[in-house]
């Protein structure tokens, strides 16, 4: 069934539509928030579900211009931004919290860890950009940061990810 | 650094990370239960019965009750009763008379009869109901 459909389903309090939408659409906003949180993983649920709570209360508003999915990760990124602490580099590091929960080759494993290790900043305009394909322009709209900040901030996170990367290969090896 | 000076093999790196993460068990249920707190959902169907259900049987509960309890008060059934004291008795009596004078006011209405004071009489009445009821009282 597609999503307006259901939409519109849920919004006369139809609890299977809704239950619908949930199942269809959280596994991509939930990976996305895991990623921008980096090793506050443990908030990942609350996030999710504020993020969900925002996108019911607004629903009425959504005009169908943007995919839903699209219009709900916005939302879930803006849920996420507000728990960011823009002025910490990095936090400490708990292998068991960002460790992926499905078998994966060491190289994302590594690529994951280092995600996590990388400031708020520099993972957001990181993840959103080089991960999740979104332009300088709508990062900025999302973060709530110039275009210019992006761009930069993309270029110092791209580094220190490299050397993050490099770092972890080689202690691990 | 650049967009372009990814490697080719950091790029596919990426494009294999994972897009999505399971729904942890709970979490679905504790949104629906928020969502219906807040009046986005409309209970499921069969609570939806169940409290019309609950709601219909609570409603005859009362109508019978109510019903048996008009009975229980009424005038025939306190008639019937020889275990009245004699506060209630005259109570009843006092009861009885009103209802009386309000039947036979009926009743001079119902016949056309030109004086109030004229006393009712079945040979008076028409055969119907209202009249047999007076009997009853007058009795």
């Amino acid at each position: 069934m597609e999503d307006d459909v259901l939409i519109q389903r849920f919004l006369q309090g139809d609890e299977g539509a809704f239950r619908a939408l949930y199942r269809r659409h959280t596994p991509r906003i939930r990976m996305i928030v895991l990623r921008l949180l980096g090793s506050r993983r443990e908030d990942a649920d609350d996030v999710v579900q504020e993020a969900w709570m925002a996108a019911c209360r607004g629903l009425h508003r959504y005009r169908g211009d943007a995919q839903f999915s699209t219009w709900l990760a916005s939302i879930g990124i803006r849920t996420a931004r507000r728990r960011f602490d823009w002025r910490v580099e990095s936090g400490e590091l708990d292998d068991a919290l960002i460790a992926p929960a499905v078998s994966a080759p060491s190289q994302l494993i590594d690529l994951e860890r280092a995600l996590a290790r990388l400031s708020d900043g520099h993972r957001a305009v990181l993840v959103l950009h080089d991960v999740e394909g979104y332009t300088h322009e709508e990062i900025s709209d999302l973060l709530g940061i110039a275009v210019g900040t992006s761009r930069s901030t993309l270029t110092r996170g791209r580094r220190v990810l490299r050397r993050l990367l490099t770092g972890e290969t080689s202690h691990a090896r | 650094m650049h967009d372009d000076e990814y490697t080719t093999e950091e790029r596919e790196l990426f494009a294999r990370l994972a897009r999505e993460s399971d729904n942890p068990a709970g979490e679905e249920d504790r949104l629906v239960r928020q969502l219906r707190a807040e009046g986005f959902l409309r209970s499921p169907w069969h609570v939806r019965a169940r409290l019309g259900l609950a709601a219909a049987a609570a409603l005859l509960c009362g109508l019978t009750i109510g019903w048996y309890a008009a009975g229980a008060r009424s005038l025939e059934r306190q008639l019937t009763r020889d275990d009245l004291t004699p506060v209630e008795a005259a109570a009843l009596l006092e009861r009885a008379r009103g209802a009386y004078a309000t039947a036979r006011a009926r009743y001079v209405a119902a016949a056309g009869l030109e004086s109030p004071a004229q006393e009712p009489s079945s040979a008076d009445a028409p055969e119907s109901e209202p009249i047999r009821t007076a009997g009853v009282l007058w009795y």
